[in-house]
C-alpha cells in the first residue's frame, strides 16, 4: 500500500484513541436497542438495498462512503459501500475485503448478507473490540447485487425459485432472430409460475400419483404402476409458434461465466456472453477491482445448497499451490464449523466445471482468495434429524418439502393444483412450490442465515495479511562495515501475496527497502539460513531496494539482511499492495544473528 | 521516438558516460522504404471522404493518443441479406504497407466503380492500430499502449530501448562475447545467425537491441514504454498475465468497439485481414475438431480460403508461373489476435494477406541472405546498416547496425499501387461468390380434395456457405428461416409452418423440407419464403405439376 505513506501514522492514532473508548456491555441479556433497526426476516428489492446502505451512512458518519461504480442494463445503480471508520484512514488506503452477492437475479438473500455484514460491524464498533479493530484497521468494499436487473425482475414478475438467473439485456436463446419472445406466462394469475401437469388417464403418461401424498408425481419408469399423468414443465405457453415453450425468457445468460480468466465463448460454456466482461455490471465490478489492488480477500453470495465454494472451475487449470491450498483450507474448514449444513467443496471437482466463474477470475485473475457460499440448505428444514427416509430419494424429498408446508408453514409456500384451460394442451393443473421456497431461506431463519455467513466474512477479513517489523538491528563487522537484518513476520492465516500471484506476477511484489543517509548498500538479499548469513540471495541490482515476490508467508516470518558500509542510521520500510506499510529504525544487535 | 526516459532517482548506477540526445522526431518518410503516407495523413484523407455519395465514415473510437478508429462505409444499404466485406488494415500497427493499399482501396470504391459494391457494402479500418502505425512510420518503433510493469519490478517503462548513436534509429547490439549465442556468416559478416552445435558452431556474439541498462538489473530494454499490444488483447487464445495482452480481452478501448461493430453486424460473411500474419500464400489444411485453443479453422472453411487464395497465387491451379508464393515473415505471439477472434469467435470467413515479401531464394521464406541480396538490389543497401564500433557505457566496445526496422515487410513505394491492384481485383471477384438462396426441386402432388403434398428443396448457388462451419460451431450467427405460407382457409396437415436450416454450404449445399396440406376450394396455392441475414431471401409457389 504505497498511496499514503502517512497512514501507518494515522493509523497508529487512531488505534491509541480507540483503546481508550470504554466498552459498554450493551447486550445485556440480549435487550439491546440497536442504532438502526433493519428487519432480517425479508428480502429487499434492489432500491430498498440502496436505502438501507444511506440510513446506515447517516446513522454512522465518518464510516460509510457510498459509490457508484456503475449502472446495470436497465440502468439501476449500482451502489458500492465502502466501509471503515474514515478517522483512522480512507477506504482506498487500508487492506480491504470484497464482499457481493446476487450475481444470479433469483439468489437474492446474498444481498442481504453482504448488508447484514456491515450492520453488524458497525453496530457492534463500540461493543465488541474485534469488530472496532476490523472497522479501525481494515476496510471492506460491499456490493451487495451483482445483478440489480434480475434481483427485482425476480420479485416482481411472476417467476420460479430458479429462474431470473440472467440480467436483463435480451439475448436471443433460441436463435430465431428474436429476442426474450418466449418466456413464462403466469396463465392462473396468481403471480406464480408454477408447474403444469395433464391427466391422460389409461396409462399414456409418464408419471403417477404418489399413494401417500397425491400432490406428489412420480415417473414411472423403472416401477410398474400405470402412467396417468404427464408433467408439462413450467407455466407457460409456446409464444412464438415454434413447437417449444419458455425457451426464450427474459435475458438468457450467465454473468458468472463472463469473467476473464478461464473464459471461453458460448458454445463452450453456456451464458458466457460474446466476450469476458461484456455486460455492464461484471465490467463495472472488474474495472473496480482492477483499481484497487487493496483488496486482499473476496466473498461472493449465491444460493443454495450449503456450499463455501473455491477454484479451481477447471480440472484444466491444475491444483492451486499448495501453501494458498492450506491458507484456503483453514479458512474453508472454519467456516464448516461456522455454518452447519454447508460443507467446503472445490468447484470443478464437488459442484461442477465452469470456465470464467467469478470467484475464479479473483484469484486466478487477480491473486486475491476468494470464497463463493452457496446459501441455505436444504437439511436446514429439519435441521437434519426426524426427517422422512426412503429407498425413492426424489419422493421422500418432496413428502419432507410438503411436510414443511403443511406444518411449519401452514401450507403458506405450496399452490395446490388447480384447473387452467391452456391453448395447446387443454385442460391442465397448475400447482407447485412458491418460488420463495427452496432456495432462499424462509422469513424467520433469514437472520440466521446472515450472521453466520457474515461472521465467516469477518474471520476471513481478520486473516488478511498483517505483517509486521518484528526487529531491524544491525551488527558491526568492522572495518567500517555493517550486517543488519529485519525479520517481517505476518501473524495471520493469508500471505501478502498468494502463490498464485507470485507464480504468475499478477500485482507488484512487497518491497523491503533500507534507508539511510551517508551509508553505502553493498548487498543485499533474504536470508534463507540464519546460521550461515554470507548464504543468503544476494539481489542482481538495487540491493537496498528488496522485491519480495512470494510476499511473506501467513503465519510465517521472512528474514532480509544487507551488507552495508558508513556509519548513518537506518530505517527499514516495509510496502505491500495487500498488507500495511511499517517502517521500522535499525538498532544495534546485542547478538549474533538477530 | 523512443525517448531516453529519466533515470529513476536514487539509484546508483555503475556508469556515467556521455548520452547522446535524443533525435529529432522525423518526417513520415525517410526511413526506407520511404515515401509512405503517414497513419495521421491516411486518417485525414479518410475522414474527407466524409459526405461523398455512397461513402459513410464513422468514428468508432479513439486511441490512447487521441487519433480516431475510422470505419469506412461503402455501398451501404439495407436490405435482408446484403452481405459484407470487413477490411481491416495493420491491426498490429507494424505492416504500414497495409494502411498504403487500404487507403489506396478506399479511393477506388469511393469512385463507386467496384461491381462488388452492387453485391455487398464494403467495410474498411484503414488504420486499426493508429498510435503504433503513427509511431512506428514516425520512428520505427510500434508504441503500445499504457505503461505496463513487463519486468515486474514495481517500476514501469523504466528500461526502454534506446538510440545510443544518434542515428534516430534502434538498431541491434552486437557484443562480442563467446558465450553468446550468434555468429556472423563467413560469407557476409551482415548476416547473423544462431550457433548451431551440431554444425561445429562457435559463438562468438551476444545480439540485444540498442539500449541501456536504464534500471540496472542486468537486463536491457526489458521494460519498454506502453506495454497492452492491441493484437494480444483478443479473446481467442487470450493469455492471461502476459503484460501485452492487457488485464482483460478486450480492455482496449479500439479493439472493444471494433469488436461490437462486428457482433452487431452478422452480415459480415468476409473479413479481410491485411496484417502482421499471412494465411494466404500457404493456407493451412484445416482441422477437423477445432478445439477451444485452434489456430487452424474446421476444414471446410480451410478448404475456401484455399480456394480463394488461388485467385491471389494462380499458379498451382493452373501449372502457369505466377506470383512467387513466398510466405511473408510473420510474426507470431502466443496469442490470437483480431482475426482469429474474428475467425473462432464471431465465426466469419477470414482471410489474411501480409501482402507482400522480398523475394526467397529456394525455401518458402526469405532466408537472411535472400534479404540482404534483395536489399543490395533494391536499396542499394540502404536498407541494412551495417556494424559499426560503438563504446557502450556498459558493455564497453560493442557494434551498433542491422535492418531498418520497416524494410523487410513493407514494399517499396512504387509497389503499392500494384498491390492495391491486386486486392482491388480481388474484392471485386468477390462480387458473384456471396451465398445465394434459390427454392429447387419442387415437387406438389394432389392427393384430392384441396390436400396436397409438397416437397422442396433448398440450394445455396454462392460459393460462400450461409454461415461458415466454425460459425455453425459458435451457435451465435443468424440461421435461416422457412415457412410455409398457406392462403386463408388453408390448414396444415404434416410438418411444420416455421422452422431453420443451420448452414447451407456453398456450392449447391443444400435442405430438402416436406409438408402435408390442405388448400380451401378455389384457392391460390401455398408459398414458401426462405430468409437469411448472410444470404438474402428467396419465395417460391408450391403450385401442383
Amino acid at each position: 500500500m504505497m498511496r499514503r505513506p502517512a497512514r501507518t501514522t494515522l493509523l497508529a492514532a487512531g488505534l491509541a484513541a480507540a483503546c481508550v473508548v470504554p466498552v459498554a456491555a450493551q447486550e445485556a441479556g440480549g435487550t439491546w436497542q440497536p442504532k438502526l433497526e433493519i428487519p432480517w426476516n425479508r428480502y429487499y428489492r434492489h432500491a430498498e438495498l440502496n436505502a438501507w446502505m444511506e440510513r446506515m451512512r447517516d446513522t454512522w458518519p465518518g464510516f460509510v462512503e457510498l459509490r457508484e461504480i456503475g449502472r446495470s442494463y436497465e440502468g439501476r445503480p449500482m451502489v458500492l459501500m465502502a466501509l471503515t471508520n474514515q478517522a483512522t484512514g480512507a477506504a482506498d488506503d487500508k487492506v480491504a475485503m470484497w464482499v457481493d452477492g446476487n450475481v444470479h437475479g433469483n439468489e437474492v438473500q446474498g444481498g442481504e448478507a453482504a448488508l447484514y455484514l456491515a450492520w453488524w460491524l458497525l453496530e457492534h464498533y463500540e461493543t465488541n473490540e474485534r469488530a472496532r479493530k476490523l472497522l479501525d484497521e481494515r476496510a471492506f468494499y460491499i456490493l451487495p447485487s451483482q445483478n440489480p436487473d434480475g434481483r427485482d425482475h425476480w420479485f416482481d414478475a411472476p417467476n420460479t425459485a430458479s429462474s431470473s438467473r440472467s440480467g436483463k439485456r435480451p439475448y436471443d436463446n433460441d436463435r430465431d432472430g428474436l429476442v426474450d419472445e418466449d418466456g413464462y406466462d403466469d396463465l392462473d394469475g396468481d403471480g406464480e409460475i408454477g408447474m403444469m401437469r395433464k391427466r391422460v388417464p389409461l396409462g399414456e403418461g409418464t408419471h403417477y400419483q404418489d399413494p401417500d401424498d397425491p400432490r406428489i408425481l412420480l415417473p414411472v419408469r423403472g416401477t410398474d404402476k400405470q402412467g396417468d399423468w404427464l408433467l408439462l414443465g413450467s407455466e407457460g405457453i409456446d409464444n412464438d409458434g415454434d413447437g417449444r415453450i419458455n425457451e426464450d425468457g427474459p435475458g438468457g445468460y450467465d454473468m458468472n461465466r463472463n469473467w476473464p480468466s478461464d473464459w471461453q465463448p458460448p458454445h463452450i460454456q453456456y451464458g458466457a456472453g460474446d466476450y469476458p466482461l461484456c455486460f455492464p455490471e461484471t465490467r463495472a465490478i472488474a474495472d473496480f477491482l482492477l483499481a484497487h489492488p487493496n483488496v486482499a480477500a473476496a466473498q461472493s453470495f449465491h444460493n443454495s445448497g450449503g456450499m463455501i465454494l473455491r477454484g479451481p472451475g477447471q480440472e484444466s487449470i491444475g491444483p492451486y499451490p499448495a501453501a494458498d491450498v492450506a491458507a484456503y483450507d483453514e479458512l474453508g474448514e472454519e467456516g464448516e464449523l461456522m455454518l452447519p449444513f454447508y460443507r467446503y467443496m472445490i468447484l470443478w471437482q464437488d459442484l461442477y466445471p465452469v470456465h470464467g466463474g467469478f470467484v475464479n477470475w479473483v484469484y486466478e485473475g487477480l491473486g486475491v482468495f476468494s470464497f463463493s457460499n452457496e446459501l441455505w440448505a436444504s437439511p436446514q428444514y429439519f435441521g437434519g434429524t426426524r426427517e422422512r427416509t426412503g429407498e425413492n430419494w426424489y419422493a421422500t424429498n418432496r413428502r419432507n418439502q410438503l411436510d414443511w408446508n403443511d406444518s411449519v408453514m401452514l401450507g403458506d409456500v405450496w399452490i395446490d393444483w388447480h384447473e387452467v384451460e391452456h391453448p395447446l394442451y387443454g385442460t391442465i393443473e397448475i400447482g407447485g412450490f412458491k418460488r420463495q421456497h427452496g432456495r432462499v431461506a424462509p422469513s424467520f431463519m433469514i437472520e440466521e442465515m446472515l450472521h453466520r455467513n457474515a461472521m465467516f466474512c469477518a474471520r476471513h477479513a481478520e486473516e488478511m495479511p498483517r505483517v509486521e517489523i518484528v526487529s531491524a538491528t544491525a551488527e558491526d563487522l568492522g572495518g567500517g562495515l555493517r550486517r543488519v537484518v529485519a525479520v517481517l513476520e505476518n501473524k495471520a492465516v493469508l500471505p501478502s501475496r498468494s502463490a498464485w500471484a507470485a507464480r504468475n506476477h499478477i500485482g507488484r511484489p512487497d518491497l523491503v527497502v533500507l534507508e539511510g543517509d551517508g551509508v553505502q548498500v553493498l548487498a543485499g538479499g533474504r536470508l534463507a539460513d540464519r546460521f550461515r548469513p554470507q548464504r543468503f540471495a544476494m539481489a542482481d541490482s538495487e540491493p537496498h531496494r528488496l522485491l519480495l515476490e512470494e510476499g511473506v508467508p501467513g503465519r510465517g516470518r521472512v528474514r532480509c539482511q544487507w551488507i552495508v558500509r558508513g556509519g548513518g542510521t537506518l530505517r527499514v520500510r516495509y510496502q505491500a499492495e495487500k498488507a500495511d506499510d511499517r517502517s521500522a529504525e535499525v538498532t544495534a544487535a546485542d547478538q549474533v544473528g538477530g | 521516438m523512443v525517448s531516453l526516459h529519466r533515470l529513476p532517482a536514487g539509484i546508483l548506477f555503475a556508469f556515467c558516460t556521455f548520452l547522446p540526445l535524443p533525435a529529432q522526431q522525423k518526417s513520415t518518410n525517410t526511413l526506407p522504404p520511404g515515401g509512405y503516407l503517414s497513419a495521421d495523413d491516411i486518417l485525414a484523407h479518410c475522414g474527407e471522404l466524409a459526405g461523398k455519395d455512397g461513402v459513410t465514415v464513422r468514428e468508432l473510437a479513439r486511441s490512447a493518443e487521441d487519433r480516431p478508429l475510422l470505419l469506412l462505409g461503402f455501398g451501404e444499404r439495407g436490405g435482408v441479406g446484403r452481405q459484407a466485406v470487413l477490411v481491416v488494415a495493420d491491426p498490429d500497427g507494424t505492416r504500414p504497407v497495409a494502411s498504403q493499399v487500404a487507403w489506396g482501396l478506399a479511393q477506388e470504391l469511393a469512385a463507386g466503380s467496384s461491381p462488388l459494391l452492387e453485391a455487398a457494402t464494403v467495410y474498411l479500418v484503414p488504420v486499426a492500430n493508429p498510435d503504433a502505425s503513427a509511431h512506428l512510420l514516425a520512428d520505427g518503433f510500434a508504441w503500445r499502449g499504457a505503461p505496463v510493469d513487463e519486468d515486474h519490478d514495481a517500476r514501469s517503462d523504466e528500461d526502454p530501448p534506446d538510440d545510443l548513436d544518434g542515428d534516430g534509429l534502434v538498431l541491434k547490439m552486437r557484443i562480442p562475447d563467446p558465450a553468446g549465442d550468434w555468429l556472423a556468416d563467413p560469407n557476409d559478416d551482415r548476416a547473423m545467425r544462431r550457433a548451431d552445435p551440431a554444425h561445429g558452431d562457435r559463438p562468438t556474439s551476444r545480439l540485444l537491441d540498442e539500449g541501456l541498462d536504464e534500471d540496472g538489473d542486468r537486463a536491457f530494454n526489458e521494460d519498454g514504454p506502453g506495454g497492452v499490444r492491441l493484437e494480444a488483447n483478443w479473446p481467442h487464445r487470450w493469455r492471461e498475465h502476459e503484460p501485452a495482452a492487457g488485464p482483460y480481452p478486450l480492455s482496449e478501448p479500439l479493439n472493444r468497439a471494433l469488436a461490437d461493430f462486428v457482433l452487431e453486424r452478422p452480415n459480415i460473411a468476409v473479413v479481410l485481414v491485411f496484417g502482421a500474419e499471412d494465411g494466404l500464400a500457404r493456407p493451412a489444411e484445416g482441422v477437423a475438431e477445432p478445439g477451444p485453443d485452434s489456430t487452424e479453422p474446421p476444414k471446410e472453411d480451410a478448404d475456401l480460403i484455399r480456394l480463394l487464395a488461388e485467385r491471389l497465387y494462380p499458379e498451382a491451379k493452373d501449372g502457369e508461373q505466377g506470383p512467387p508464393r513466398t510466405k511473408p515473415r510473420s510474426a507470431p505471439h502466443g496469442s490470437g489476435g483480431f482475426a482469429d477472434w474474428a475467425r473462432f469467435q464471431a465465426g466469419r470467413l477470414v482471410l489474411e494477406s501480409a501482402l507482400w515479401s522480398p523475394p526467397a531464394g529456394e525455401g518458402d521464406e526469405p532466408t537472411e541472405a535472400d534479404l540482404l541480396a534483395w536489399n543490395d538490389a533494391a536499396y542499394g543497401g540502404a536498407g541494412f546498416v551495417s556494424w559499426r564500433p560503438f563504446d557502450h557505457p556498459q558493455l564497453g566496445p560493442v557494434e551498433i547496425g542491422g535492418w531498418k526496422p520497416l524494410v523487410r515487410d513493407n514494399p517499396p513505394v512504387e509497389r503499392i499501387p500494384a498491390l492495391t491492384e491486386t486486392w482491388a481485383g480481388f474484392l471485386a471477384s468477390l462480387a458473384d461468390d456471396f451465398a445465394r438462396l434459390e427454392w429447387s426441386g419442387i415437387e406438389v402432388h394432389d392427393l384430392g380434395e384441396g390436400v396436397c403434398e409438397a416437397r422442396a428443396t433448398l440450394v445455396n448457388t454462392g460459393l460462400l456457405p450461409t454461415v461458415t462451419e466454425m460459425g455453425r460451431r459458435t451457435g451465435r450467427l443468424p440461421r435461416i428461416r422457412i415457412e410455409l405460407q398457406l392462403p386463408e382457409g388453408g390448414v396444415l396437415l404434416g410438418g411444420r409452418d416455421r422452422l431453420f436450416a443451420e448452414r447451407l454450404a456453398g456450392l449447391g449445399g443444400h435442405q430438402e423440407f416436406r409438408w402435408l396440406y390442405r388448400l380451401p376450394l378455389g384457392s391460390g396455392p401455398a408459398r414458401i419464403h426462405a430468409e437469411s441475414l448472410t444470404a438474402g431471401s428467396v419465395d417460391a409457389a408450391l403450385e401442383v405439376e
